[in-house]
């Protein structure tokens, strides 16, 4: 019975293990000028959607609902 | 009634005010009350109202002739019509020079033109077949089409200036004047999908510190901005349904007073309710 569950807790180990070293971490930008650079480009993108997202669009409808 | 229940029923009948006018301003949105902080965008949302409130009409219109034409009785119709047409005289007369006021009007506005628009369409359920409202629909494009033509050429010149505005404030918070930009989309040739890349290579013109700077300024701009919008469109909740009411009272007057006329426009009379009403009883769905 101990060396089942002692099976199973390696087991679990084990993929538990696997998992972590399969899943994607995140990549930090690197340090210095170029890293800062494409985060700056990256939140320049971010500010340019921003004010997009506030304009009209031309072919834009305002609806109050439907008669029929 | 003692004091205790006075107050009490005041207190109800202010929750109810409260709730009540909370769905009169949930039907407007941030984003519809936005154009409103400058001038032009609020002359883009009060057009667009009437766009649509002008379509409902047409479309009532050409109901009512189909339901005279088979008999129906018409008069709970043409009245919501009647309160339509007056409503959007209210929509044009909505003065955009004063924001708070334009947008309590706007909200206003807009939460009736729902509610008539659901009035109607509740009032003629269960009385047109399919072949009905294809009638209706047909008969309405070739209008809806001859009005929407002048008002979507003042919106599209109002957006475009709305829009250049915009891009212009935006890239003026941190000093940088592109007037070949603000140009371009003033008059067209740099349509809204372009707008993204063109403020894109503006800033990538710019010197890395420069232009974190300037991303900082262009969001603080649209973040004030849309406080701004939720300000306005949180003061337009207050007393919403009161508003309402007035503007109820003087738009049943001229309602009244526009009965005849519509049923003159729609050329709608008494023999010819009463004929549709021998030949066209029955077989609505």
């Amino acid at each position: 019975m101990k060396k089942e569950m002692l099976a199973m807790a390696l087991l679990l180990i084990a993929v538990v293990a696997v998992a972590g070293c399969t899943s994607t971490t995140p990549e930090l930008p690197p340090s210095g000028g170029d890293g800062q650079g494409a985060q700056v480009d990256v939140q320049a993108g971010q500010a340019a959607d921003g004010l997009q997202a506030g304009l009209i669009n031309e072919s834009e409808e305002l609806s109050v609902g439907e008669m029929i | 009634m003692s004091m205790k229940a006075n107050a009490l029923a005041l207190a109800s009948i202010v929750s109810l005010l409260v709730v009540f006018s909370a769905f009169a301003a949930a039907e407007s949105t941030v984003e519809e009350i936005e154009p409103f902080m400058h001038g032009v965008g609020a002359q883009v949302r009060v057009l667009q109202m009437e766009k649509t409130i002008q379509r409902n009409i047409i479309i009532g219109e050409e109901t009512v002739k189909v339901l005279a034409a088979n008999g129906n009785e018409t008069g709970v119709q043409e009245g919501i019509l009647s309160q339509m047409e007056a409503l959007l005289d209210e929509a044009r007369a909505i003065n955009t020079s004063n924001k708070t006021q334009s947008v309590m009007d706007f909200v206003d506005t807009k939460s009736v033109a729902i509610n008539l628009s659901m009035q109607f369409r509740q009032s003629v359920q269960g009385l047109l077949t399919e072949a009905m409202r294809s009638e209706i629909r047909n008969a309405s494009a070739s209008r809806i089409a001859e009005v929407n033509r002048a008002i979507n050429q003042q919106i599209r010149e109002l957006v475009r200036q709305y829009n250049a505005y915009r891009v212009e404030t935006a890239l003026g918070a941190f000093n940088i004047s592109r007037p070949a930009v603000v140009d371009g989309i003033k008059n067209g040739s740099i349509t809204m999908a372009q707008v993204r890349s063109r403020v894109v290579a503006v800033l990538s013109e710019l010197a890395a510190d420069r232009k974190a700077a300037a991303v900082s300024a262009m969001n603080r701009v649209r973040t004030e901005l849309r406080a701004n919008a939720s300000g306005e469109l949180a003061k337009s909740v207050v007393g919403a349904l009161m508003r309402q009411n007035e503007k109820l009272r003087s738009r049943l007057v001229i309602a009244n007073a526009m009965i005849s006329n519509l049923r003159e426009r729609l050329n709608i009379t008494q023999a010819q309710g009463n004929a549709g009403a021998r030949s066209g009883r029955g077989g609505a769905a």
